[in-house]
Order: C-alpha cells, then sequence, then structure tokens
C-alpha cells in the first residue's frame, strides 16, 4: 500500500490527526473489521453449494487473496452492497470516535 | 415459572469442582460456594443436560452459556441470585416466533406485575440481573421486539438482559436455549436505568467504584458507567439486528404490516441511549489514562492533550470493535431462537460458523501486507479510496488508479499477472491505450485527469524501453546511478512487514504467493545496474555465450562448498542483499571499498536479470519467499569473479568522482530512510530523493560512461526491424532522426551533404505521410526504421542488410567450445557497442587517437580490441577506395549518423553502382 494511498484511507476514516504509526495500527484494525463483517454477511447469503465452494477456494487460495475476493463479488448476491453498507457503517462508527 | 427470588438453597449444587480446587484463590472458592447454592431443581437439571460450569475472569457479563459445548461459563463476581435467575432462563423452553406483533394490537402485550416491581427497584441501583419474575399465572410475554407505538406515544427502551419469563412448569421444560432476548415494553416506564441527564438518571460524574473482583479489567471497567453502557449496547445490538432479520429474513417474520419505520425510530432512541453511556464511558477512558500517564487534567500541555486525545480514542476504538462482537454474538442467538425450525437448517447454521472460522483462520495466515491489501482492495469496490459508486468519490488520480489496481478493471489491474506475463510491445500498447480510455471515462477532474495521463505515459514507455532493451541484451535500464536506485530500494526500504536488519537498512520482499495491488511502478525488483563496458577483463563476458547455450567448461571454483550458493528465499532478503551475503565470504570482495562492491553486486545483478529464471527469479526478476536461488553458475566462477573485481577497481577509483556519486546516493537515501520510517521507499521516491535523471553516470572525465535516455531512444530506433513492431511508432521518430537516402550522384562534401541533407529531409516527409496511410490501411510500417523505407527499395534495403550483416559478421563472430558454437558477429555485444557509436567521432579517433570526443571508455574500449579495430580498418578500406574509384569524399555525417547507418549507406552506395 503506498504512501498515498495510506493516507486517504487514514483521512477516510478521520485518524489523520494521529502520527502515522497509530494510523497504521487503526486502519489495520478497521479493515480487520470491515474483513469480518462483511465475510459474516457473506456467508450468511450463501447455500451450501457455494459454502462448498468457497471452502474450497479457501483451502487453496494461500497468499493469493485476490481469488477469494473475486469469487466473493462473483457469486454472493449484492455482495458490493453488502462492503458498501458495512463501510457506511465502520466509517461513521470511527468517524464518531476520532473526529 | 412464576416464583420470586428466593434465598439460595443451602444444600450443595453436588456441581463438579475443577481439578485442583483447593488451590484456588479465595475468589474462586468464594465464587463455588456461590454455584453451590444455586437451587437444587436448577442444578439438577443442568446436570441432567450435561451442562459443565466454569468460573472465569474475563466475561462480558456475569455469567454465558454456550449450548453447543454445553458450558455455563460464570464471571467471577456473579452472585447467586444473578445465577438462579439466568439458569432459570436458559432452561426455558424455545420459543417460537413467527411472527411480530400485529401492529394494531399493542394492547395484547403489556408488562407484567412482575416487571414493574423489577421497574422501580432498577430505578434506584444498577440491575446486573433479570427483572424479577412475574407472578404465576399471568400472561406470558412474547419474546420478541414489541412493535413500535403509536407515533406520539414515547418509545421506550429494552429492559435489561436477560429477562426472566415466567413458566408453568420449570420441571417439564424443554432443552434450555441461551440467553433470552430483551422484551420491551410499550409502557412508558422503563425496566432499565434511564437516560442520563433525566430526572431519574445516575449521577453524571462518574465515581467509579472499582470492585475487587475485577482483576485484570481496567478501572473503568469496574464502575456502574461500564455495566449501564454494557447493557445500553446489548440492547442496541439487539433491536438492530431484530430489524435486520425482520426485514431479511423470510419466513421468521411475517413482515407484511410490520411498520419498520417506527421501529427504525425505536432503535434510534435505543442508538441514543448507547452513544450516551458510552461518552460517560470514555470520560472514564480518558481519566484512567491521564492518571496512568501522570497527566494533570486540569493542566495539559498541548503535547500532553494530543497524547492522551490520541491514547483515549485508541482505546475507545476497542469499544466498537466489542460492539462487533456483541451483534455478531446476538445475531447467533436471534438466529438460533427464531425461525430454525429444521435439522437442515440448524446444521447449515452450523456449517455457516464452521466456514466463518475457516476463512478466520485464512485471514491470519496472510501478512499484514495482504490483509491490508485484501481490506483496502473490497473496500474500494464501493467508493474507499476511488470510485464513483461509495459515499466517497475519487478526487485524485492516485485513488483511482489505487481502485484500478484493486478492482482489477483491467489486465494490468492485477499487479502479479502484470509482472509476470511476457508483455509484447502491442500488447503493452493496447493496454496504455485502455487505460488512458478509462482515465478519460473516469470521474477525475482536469488536473487529476492530467496527472494520471503523464503517469500513465511515463509508465509505459519505461516498460517499453525495459523490453527492448531486454531484447537488445543491454540489460541496463540506466546507468549506476539506476542501479543504485532500484538497490536502495531492495536494500533500503522500509515496509511493515520487514525484518529489521540491525546492519542498517531494512530489506523487503514480496510473499510468493501475493499478488500486490501496487502498480508495477512500485515492485521491487533486484538491482539493475551498471553495464559494465566491453574491454579485456570486462565483467560479462559470460553473456556472449548466452546464443550458443552456456558451455561447461571447466573453471576454477570461487567457494569450496557450491552448496551454500543455494539459497532459499525468507521475509526480509533481497537478491543484492543474498550476493551479497555470499560475496563477503570472499576476502577479496571485503577489501574492495563500498563503491566498488557496489560495482561487483551491479555487475552481476545485471547478469542475473538477464536470465533471471536461471537463477531462480521470476520473469521479472522479483523475489518471492520460499523460492530458491541458484547462483552457482554466476558467483562460483572465479575466473569470472576476479575479472569483476578487477573491473571494479579500474573502473571506481577511491576519491573518484564516480565513488562520490555513489556514496553521496546511498548518503541521501539511507538519510531519507531514517526520517521516514513508516513510508515506503519506491522507486519514484528514490529518483525524488536524488532529484535526477539517474540515466546517465559520469565517466572519469565527466562524460557518460552509459547512454543517456536521448541516446537509448536511438538504440531503440536503431533496432533491427525484425524485432520492432508497429507500436514503435509512438517514439515519435522526427524525421531528422532518420538519415536520408544518399544520392550518390551528388558530391559529399560538408556544404553538398548538408543540402543534401536538408532536401531529402523534405522527401522522407513525403514518404512518411505516405508511410503513415499505408498504416491506416493496414500495411506494416516496419520500413519506417530504415532510411530506405520505399517500396521500391525494398529489394535494396533487404541487400543492404545483408551485406551490413556479412560485413560485421565477418569481424565480430565469435566461436566457443571448439567451434561447435557460434555467436554471430551481428548478436555479438561487441557490435551493440559499435554499431551505435557516432560514425564521425570513431573515425576521426582511429585516424588521431590524441584529438577525439570520445568518452575515456569507448576510447579504451575500442583501443583495446583488436575486432573493433578491424572493422573500422574495413570501413576506411572501403571508403577510401569508394572515394578513389568515384572520385568523391565519402564519410560520416557530421549529425552523429552511427557506425551501423554509416555502413548501410556505403553499401547502398556499393550496391547502386553494382547496378550500373
Amino acid at each position: 500500500m503506498s504512501d498515498d494511498i495510506n493516507k486517504k484511507i487514514a483521512k477516510d476514516f478521520g485518524l489523520d490527526n494521529m502520527d502515522s504509526r497509530q494510523q497504521e495500527v487503526m486502519v489495520e484494525k478497521i479493515g480487520n473489521l470491515l474483513f469480518e463483517s462483511v465475510i459474516e454477511r457473506s456467508v450468511d447469503k450463501m447455500d451450501e453449494e457455494m459454502m462448498n465452494d468457497f471452502e474450497k477456494v479457501i483451502d487453496v487460495a494461500g497468499g493469493d487473496y485476490q481469488k477469494v475476493v473475486g469469487f466473493l463479488k462473483e457469486r454472493v448476491p449484492e455482495f458490493n452492497k453488502i462492503v458498501s453498507e458495512e463501510l457506511q457503517r465502520l466509517k461513521k462508527a470511527t468517524s464518531e470516535i476520532f473526529a | 415459572m412464576n416464583e420470586s427470588i428466593e434465598k439460595p438453597d443451602q444444600n450443595e449444587s453436588g456441581f463438579e469442582k475443577p481439578e485442583g480446587f483447593e488451590n484456588l484463590s479465595l475468589e474462586y472458592k468464594k465464587t463455588w460456594q456461590e454455584i453451590e447454592k444455586i437451587k437444587p431443581n436448577f442444578a439438577e437439571e443442568l446436570k441432567r443436560k450435561g451442562v459443565r460450569i466454569e468460573v472465569v475472569d474475563a466475561l462480558m457479563y456475569l455469567a454465558s452459556y454456550d449450548e453447543g459445548e454445553k458450558v455455563l461459563k460464570i464471571r467471577h463476581d456473579a452472585n447467586v441470585e444473578f445465577l438462579n435467575d439466568y439458569i432459570e432462563n436458559i432452561l426455558k423452553p424455545d420459543e417460537q416466533i413467527n411472527e411480530l406483533p400485529d401492529p394494531g394490537k399493542l394492547e395484547d402485550i403489556h408488562i407484567e406485575d412482575g416487571e414493574e416491581e423489577g421497574k422501580e427497584e432498577s430505578g434506584s441501583e444498577p440491575n446486573t440481573g433479570p427483572s424479577p419474575e412475574s407472578k404465576e399465572g399471568e400472561t406470558k410475554i412474547e419474546y420478541m421486539p414489541v412493535p413500535p407505538p403509536a407515533p406520539d406515544a414515547q418509545p421506550e427502551l429494552a429492559p435489561n438482559p436477560p429477562v426472566s419469563e415466567p413458566t408453568s412448569n420449570p420441571e417439564s421444560q424443554p432443552e434450555s436455549t441461551p440467553e433470552e432476548p430483551p422484551q420491551l415494553p410499550v409502557t412508558s416506564e422503563s425496566t432499565i436505568p434511564p437516560l442520563p441527564g433525566s430526572s431519574q438518571s445516575e449521577p453524571t460524574e462518574s465515581t467509579p467504584e472499582p470492585k475487587v473482583e475485577g482483576q485484570n479489567l481496567p478501572e473503568w471497567k469496574n464502575t456502574e458507567i461500564w455495566k449501564k453502557f454494557e447493557e445500553a449496547r446489548y440492547k442496541f445490538a439487539y433491536n438492530k439486528a431484530m430489524l435486520e432479520y425482520g426485514r431479511t429474513s423470510k419466513g421468521y417474520f411475517d413482515v407484511s404490516n410490520y411498520d419498520f419505520e417506527n421501529f427504525e425510530n425505536y432503535i434510534d432512541l435505543s442508538a441514543k441511549n448507547y452513544k450516551e453511556w458510552r461518552k460517560l464511558v470514555e470520560e472514564d477512558i480518558r481519566k484512567s489514562i491521564s492518571k496512568t500517564l501522570g497527566f494533570d487534567l486540569e493542566n495539559l500541555t498541548e503535547d500532553q492533550k494530543k497524547e492522551l486525545d490520541q491514547n483515549t480514542k485508541i482505546e475507545v476504538f476497542s469499544l466498537l470493535e466489542d460492539e462487533y462482537v456483541e451483534r455478531r454474538k446476538v445475531l447467533k442467538k436471534i438466529k438460533e431462537k427464531k425461525g430454525l425450525q429444521s435439522l437442515a437448517e440448524k446444521a447449515l447454521e452450523k456449517s455457516k460458523e464452521v466456514l466463518n472460522n475457516k476463512v478466520a483462520k485464512w485471514y491470519i495466515s496472510l501478512s499484514k501486507k495482504q490483509r491490508l491489501a485484501l481490506n483496502f482492495g473490497i473496500g474500494s469496490l464501493v467508493g474507499l479510496v476511488a470510485g464513483a459508486a461509495g459515499s466517497i468519490g475519487v478526487t485524485s488520480y492516485i485513488g483511482w488508479r489505487a481502485a484500478r489496481v484493486a478492482t482489477s478493471a483491467s489486465a494490468s489491474g492485477f499487479a502479479g499477472e502484470w509482472a509476470n506475463k511476457k508483455w509484447s510491445i502491442e500488447e503493452l500498447n493496447k493496454e496504455e491505450e485502455k487505460e488512458i480510455e478509462e482515465l478519460k471515462n473516469s470521474d477525475l477532474g482536469t488536473d487529476e485527469m492530467a496527472k494520471g495521463y503523464r503517469d500513465i505515459k511515463e509508465k509505459y514507455k519505461k516498460e517499453r524501453l525495459k523490453l527492448n532493451l531486454k531484447k537488445i541484451g543491454t540489460g541496463a535500464v540506466a546507468g549506476l546511478g539506476a542501479g543504485l536506485i532500484v538497490g536502495a530500494i531492495e536494500n533500503l526500504s522500509n515496509s511493515v512487514d520487514s525484518v529489521p536488519n540491525n546492519n542498517g537498512p531494512k530489506n523487503i520482499i514480496e510473499n510468493k504467493n501475493a499478488k500486490t495491488d501496487n502498480i508495477n511502478n512500485d515492485r521491487v525488483k533486484p538491482r539493475e545496474g551498471f553495464q559494465p563496458d566491453e574491454r579485456k577483463g570486462s565483467p560479462s563476458v559470460k553473456s556472449d555465450e548466452a546464443e550458443g547455450g552456456k558451455e561447461n567448461i571447466k573453471t576454477k571454483k570461487l567457494f569450496s562448498d557450491p552448496s551454500i550458493l543455494k539459497h532459499k528465499v525468507v521475509s526480509g532478503d533481497s537478491v543484492w542483499g543474498v550476493l551479497k551475503d555470499k560475496l563477503n565470504q570472499i576476502d577479496k570482495f571485503n577489501n574492495l571499498t563500498e563503491a566498488q562492491k557496489t560495482f561487483v553486486l551491479s555487475s552481476y545483478t545485471n547478469e542475473i536479470l538477464k536470465d533471471p529464471a536461471k537463477y531462480g527469479l521470476a520473469e521479472d526478476g522479483s523475489v518471492f519467499v520460499g523460492d530458491e536461488l541458484k547462483l552457482d553458475d554466476i558467483l562460483n566462477d572465479e575466473q569470472n569473479f576476479e575479472t569483476i573485481t578487477k573491473s571494479a577497481s579500474n573502473n571506481i577509483q577511491p576519491n573518484s568522482p564516480q565513488e562520490s556519486n555513489i556514496l553521496e546516493n546511498n548518503r541521501k537515501i539511507s538519510e531519507w530512510v531514517e526520517n521516514n520510517p513508516n513510508s515506503n521507499l519506491s522507486q519514484t521516491k528514490i529518483e525524488e530523493i536524488l532529484d535526477k535523471n539517474t540515466d546517465a553516470v559520469q565517466s572519469r572525465d565527466g562524460t557518460n560512461l552509459v547512454p543517456t535516455e536521448e541516446e537509448m531512444s536511438k538504440i531503440l530506433s536503431d533496432d533491427e526491424p525484425s524485432e520492432l513492431d508497429s507500436g514503435a511508432k509512438n517514439n515519435e521518430l522526427q524525421p531528422e532522426q532518420i538519415v536520408p537516402k544518399s544520392d550518390p550522384s551528388k558530391s559529399y562534401g560538408y556544404e553538398d551533404q548538408k543540402n543534401t541533407l536538408e532536401s531529402e529531409i523534405e522527401d522522407y516527409k513525403q514518404r512518411l505521410n505516405t508511410l503513415e496511410g499505408s498504416e491506416q490501411s493496414g500495411q506494416s510500417i516496419t520500413a519506417i526504421r530504415s532510411p530506405y523505407s520505399d517500396s521500391q527499395d525494398a529489394q535494396l534495403l533487404n541487400s543492404v542488410e545483408m551485406g551490413k550483416n556479412d560485413f560485421v559478421n565477418k569481424i565480430y563472430n565469435e566461436s566457443k567450445f571448439i567451434g561447435l558454437f557460434r555467436n554471430k558477429g551481428v548478436n555479438t555485444n561487441n557490435w551493440k557497442f559499435m554499431k551505435v557509436l557516432d560514425a564521425n567521432k570513431v573515425l576521426n579517433y582511429f585516424n588521431d587517437p590524441n584529438n577525439t570526443e570520445l568518452p575515456e571508455n569507448v576510447r579504451q574500449t575500442l583501443s583495446t580490441s583488436e575486432k573493433h579495430a578491424n572493422l573500422i580498418k574495413g570501413i576506411l578500406k572501403v571508403t577510401s577506395d569508394i572515394n578513389d574509384k568515384y572520385n568523391v569524399d565519402f564519410k560520416p555525417f557530421s549529425n552523429g549518423e552511427n557506425i551501423e547507418d554509416y555502413i548501410k549507406r556505403i553499401g547502398t552506395f556499393l550496391i547502386k553502382r553494382a547496378d550500373k
């Protein structure tokens, strides 16, 4: 992740008043929360077959996270909407804390 | 069960105590004493179900029951009153709720008298448990959210979790369920402590009452405010979950008549309540941290304030994380409680849980960088950092670019695909056009778009340059300066994943399977360095054998144990670093100066880059964790090593300008790295730091040691026709750069040449127009590269080319391995070095070595190479013959005509004359 992207993310989440080291820590935490919530909601939408396929993708993905994202984008209905909602929620919550 | 709270039974519950009970702390023993006072019937029921009891320190609530594991966890500060109520709830039958109450029938749902009593009590003291039980025989309270009240009614808040419920026969209860969701009474009185600030609210001043039982909990988690905050959070999470499931879970609820809007208002109040309590908790956190840091809250300095604010916010953020955990737990409970009618559905839910855990494990296995790229790649789908779909649209080109990469808008979006693919010029051009098109269609402003356009053009220009250079085998993207840059990226770059290197700069490396989202320009590759020139003892002599295949000639070995030249890449490694580590074992290398070592490493890296795969690298020269580098071929040749080190000693003298240049660059980069520990050191950044065009490296006398970019463009334009693609037309040849066709009927004095040139440039412009027209109609324009692009001269072109090749091959052919392998002269580095030189200057040098404009290194090469001398002699002989025979003054143009073109022009002259 380049400096510029990190800065943009920090700004989006209201972290720009923090020093860069703590920004990094917070960006990581925010990312973790986003991931957890998106995955949970995505899995919730899956039927058995999709879950089996997803599990296979996870088994072989290794460090190739693009595969995982690609699967979710392609197969989970309204995946973008899920991401959008969770992102909004996170942004709102973090902005309230850090603004 | 309609019992009021009774005094705990004095008989032992009979639960199995943990091992080593006698050695437990007094605290734990006290808790077990409470456990043993649980009502006998409850205890019996729990034992019948096979429920195990554990006493724990850290738990969000006083108790938590895991139905799957059959474990009841009890916090050490729980008392028996609470325990009895809690256990009563978990032993209750599962309520099957299939529809929300009819909003028109609110009067059917009301609070039990018992609950009202509970409300009074809870208004004055903290409520750590459920409200008192209702009276026996009273109307059962449904486990569902109370429908929104009439618009003018004051919405109420959920009562304390968990809530007791009357049952008819506790002993015949079916399998218990976990924590009951709270009820939402419609009456105006709440069972929970009212909002802070209201008449019944708790004092707003925080009055921490540290409870001894909170052993490992921070101070602010031992207060009443914290408890109320937890309750408010639970309620809010529950309400939200109910709404979500009401909306989305058909079959769970019949939502046809449900008034979600009002329920949302209800949730808003619940959210407001939660936030109000959170503010109080934040104040407590702030005070606690201030105390820990030794600050005086009344007299904070600016720095102290900033530090305190920062630390407080980070701590408060952990509350948000807890909120997520809470929501998940509540969702799970609701799913378990409601609508899961069949075993198949339950099994599916269980599978989902297992899958979630698996995904979590996989996620943790990723590196921090990968997780960041993954998460914000996902986020960019909907506008985080880029895009127009999300709430924050992209305003910067950087953001747009990141989103492109993250969302793989084009094939080049996948950095891994980009880097590992073998691009052709045509493919690169297509990708460039595609990116530009996408940029045009983006929502960026004009300035950002202009920035983006420049960035794209620059990126593809570099890629084409690299591609062409690889084709012609120079291997040098630029001179020694750029080699330092790329080497610096390897050695000095900071990364969150870098392994600290106590010897100084940190190394970075990419994970083998990581397809990062960085665009190609930010990828780290082995150091591309100086291409040593062709002189005796030149370091890159070995590469001449590449065409014929590497012979297995016996050479003296530099390392006694060749196995150490295999290296498995670990995090923090770099090719440069590995090479250095190995060579550090050789005394002769160690005795070199820093700059000379740089030269040596540069030479080796250059060699590796000519065929990365051979040495265990990726096609583009990158390395990944887990790769096995095979350096035996390149490092274990003593003769080669001697040659390179000698060259280093000769080229980089102590206190020379070259040495100063190298050391100064290193210093600048080190300084920047020290001052920016958390920033990435990309190639672009390095160039910025050094603030120069590093394509040119100065030789001892200040002239360029390797071709400048301008010369490099010339190199590209002088490629063999067969190697060129039509896309190269983007290099925008100017007619002046094209050597005009000579007219043998004219004399070749200077003025005549000048006039000839001018008129032929005009002529050529006409030809250019014609050819462009041909290109649009699909005809090949590779001939534009040649001065003889007139279609009528095609045969002449071929003849000239063949003639030139013959002439060059005779001089420069090389044979190896007892003549079994032959390397054609036109493919050798010797020719490639010679052909781009200014013909005029070269010939003048041979005529008068003391009066030359050639750079020192070129002079040295020419003066020490028999082959070069033979070529020049040959040229001079031919031109002398021409001049004699045709009474002309045939010589190179003074505008920079290179050797190759000069030879071709000679050939053309002769062929045309031969026809007559």
